[in-house]
């Protein structure tokens, strides 16, 4: 198998006395989708910010390429926030900024790009994300929605080599959740960048990504395809798994006697 | 230790209490170093620093014109009541003009600024640290100092004399309307006394006042705004209305510090 791009290796964080991360290792391959899964307050999104050097790890290491981000320097640091791009769970879109100004800024501020090339990179992704004349309105006036359409936007316009989704289907509704995870494959499919994706949309983050991690307790107690994360075993992952197929076979509204309560689940050839 | 587990503790507590306002100071100086050296950093950010300059030093022209005028007022009143009662009215003007050049003019200028855009700039800077505004610049590889504070600083050092020049100019003008147009002293002989009563090192004293004032108000605010996710008191939205509060009353309690620092090297 190739050398992983990105290698976290004993990774331990502590917030106030509590830890968070209890040695994570995890290796993340180039060019694919790597899903990581796992409980709310499991320390999914501070693994997230680990990866792309928002953190400082207490203990362990992350390689970048086989550098360690920590201790390669600022200069090295600096390089991987230019190579990587990250949708934040809440957005974090700039809201004294227009829709335009906010997916154009790392543009204006990182290229040489003239405004006329900038303003094309900007509606080329904003119509890839199906953003039509929202150029000119705030942040404020989108709705969730649009708004997780932007921050994708602007996480994607400089075209970066890794993509880090720190959920990017929460909020949504199912059919605009399937949207932007159907959208996140084409585009991993046409571009080939390595993509990092926090989620909890199971059963459908598992049809995008070829790899899966499921973060446990502060570790990362399975890695794997997710086929054999469907073979697996483990007593944290079956009952993470179990409650998925119990909300998704008896639903909280009441199926009609005699109808099934909610179709099966069975791998699909979406993605 | 966070505030919280600190507190279960009394001399873990002490400890926090001691230890806090110390690395808080710390932070507050690299801050301010961060700051200033980006200034330098290429490519310059004119743009902002007008649009800063527009905010800072425009929109507070009003508030600043308002107070310059009503404080010159009333040092005309008082000092012409006083003066008269020892027949030395006629350095009125004096009076006036050296209590607004040296002491009420940057001082003033400056509570007025922080009020009115310090406390705006504290609270923009803590919304974006808490919406994870300011970690979005940091992952674009944008400097967040560089980009959010070192214009507002520049911006600050460019409008902070020029209100001050123009709070003095109106003090003056005030002294004048309530001195002679009101009370009867004569025009001559307050603008004569203005002319006589003030060396040109007290404009400059003045001015320097401004200068270091501008750089202690706008660093302290935007100090606040920034870190006002470390505040340890409160989180979100909380936050925000603290770090508000605290940029506003610290950088003022500062801004007298510096104040009485300066004065004494001045005199």
């Amino acid at each position: 198998m190739a050398e992983p791009f990105i290698q976290i290796q004993g990774l331990q964080k502590a917030f106030g006395g509590k830890n968070v991360l209890n040695g994570v290792d995890l290796d993340i391959y180039r060019g694919e989708i790597t899903a990581i899964l796992g409980k709310s307050g499991e320390g999914k999104s501070v693994l997230l910010k680990h990866i792309i050097g928002l953190l400082r790890p207490d203990a362990g290491r992350i390689l970048v390429e086989g550098r360690d981000l920590w201790a390669s320097g600022g200069a090295f640091r600096k390089e991987v926030f230019r190579r990587f791009g990250y949708l934040f769970q809440g957005t974090a879109l700039f809201d004294s900024m227009t829709v335009f100004e906010n997916v154009a800024l790392p543009l204006v501020e990182r290229s040489r790009l003239g405004r006329i090339q900038v303003a094309e990179r900007v509606h080329k992704v904003l119509e890839l994300l199906d953003l039509h004349e929202v150029d000119d309105k705030y942040v404020s006036q989108l709705s969730g929605g649009m708004q997780k359409r932007v921050a994708l936007a602007r996480a994607m316009v400089t075209d970066p080599q890794v993509l880090l989704f720190d959920e990017p289907t929460t909020g949504l509704d199912p059919m605009r959740s399937a949207a932007v995870l159907e959208m996140i494959a084409e585009h991993h499919r046409k571009l080939g960048f390595t993509g990092v994706l926090v989620s909890h949309a199971v059963p459908d983050v598992l049809y995008i990504c070829q790899r899966v991690a499921f973060l446990n307790e502060g570790r990362i107690i399975f890695q794997g395809s997710p086929q054999q994360l469907a073979q697996e075993t483990l007593p944290g992952v079956r009952q993470f798994f179990r409650t998925v197929e119990y909300q998704w076979k008896n639903p909280i509204w009441h199926a009609a006697p005699g109808q099934a309560a909610g179709p099966e689940l069975e791998p699909s050839t979406r993605g | 230790m966070p505030l919280a587990q600190s507190h279960r503790n009394p001399l873990a507590y002490l400890g926090w209490l001691v230890i806090f306002p110390i690395q808080d100071m710390g932070r507050q100086a690299i801050f301010f170093g961060k700051s200033f050296v980006l200034v330098f950093a290429w490519p310059w950010q004119f743009g902002k620093i007008l649009a800063q300059m527009h905010f800072i030093g425009f929109k507070s022209l009003l508030v600043v014109c308002l107070t310059g005028a009503f404080t010159g007022m009333v040092l005309g009143l008082q000092g012409y009541y006083t003066l008269a009662r020892f027949g030395s009215e006629g350095i009125l003007g004096t009076a006036v003009a050296l209590s607004l050049v040296r002491e009420l003019g940057p001082v003033l200028t400056a509570f007025m600024v922080i009020a009115r855009g310090g406390s705006a700039m504290a609270a923009e800077l803590a919304s974006m640290r808490i919406s994870e505004q300011i970690d979005a610049l940091t992952t674009m590889d944008i400097h967040p100092i560089r980009f959010l504070v070192s214009p507002r600083l520049v911006a600050a050092v460019l409008c902070f004399p020029l209100l001050t020049a123009i709070f003095d100019f109106i003090g003056i003008m005030g002294g004048y309307l309530s001195g002679s147009v009101l009370l009867g002293l004569g025009s001559g002989v307050y603008f004569s006394s203005v002319e006589s009563g003030v060396r040109m090192i007290d404009v400059s004293g003045g001015f320097l006042k401004s200068l270091v004032f501008a750089l202690v108000a706008i660093n302290t605010c935007c100090f606040r705004g920034y870190f006002a996710h470390l505040s340890p008191a409160g989180f979100g939205s909380k936050a925000v209305a603290l770090a508000t509060t605290g940029a506003v009353v610290q950088s003022c309690v500062l801004v007298l510090f510096a104040d009485y620092i300066l004065t004494s090297f001045l005199l």
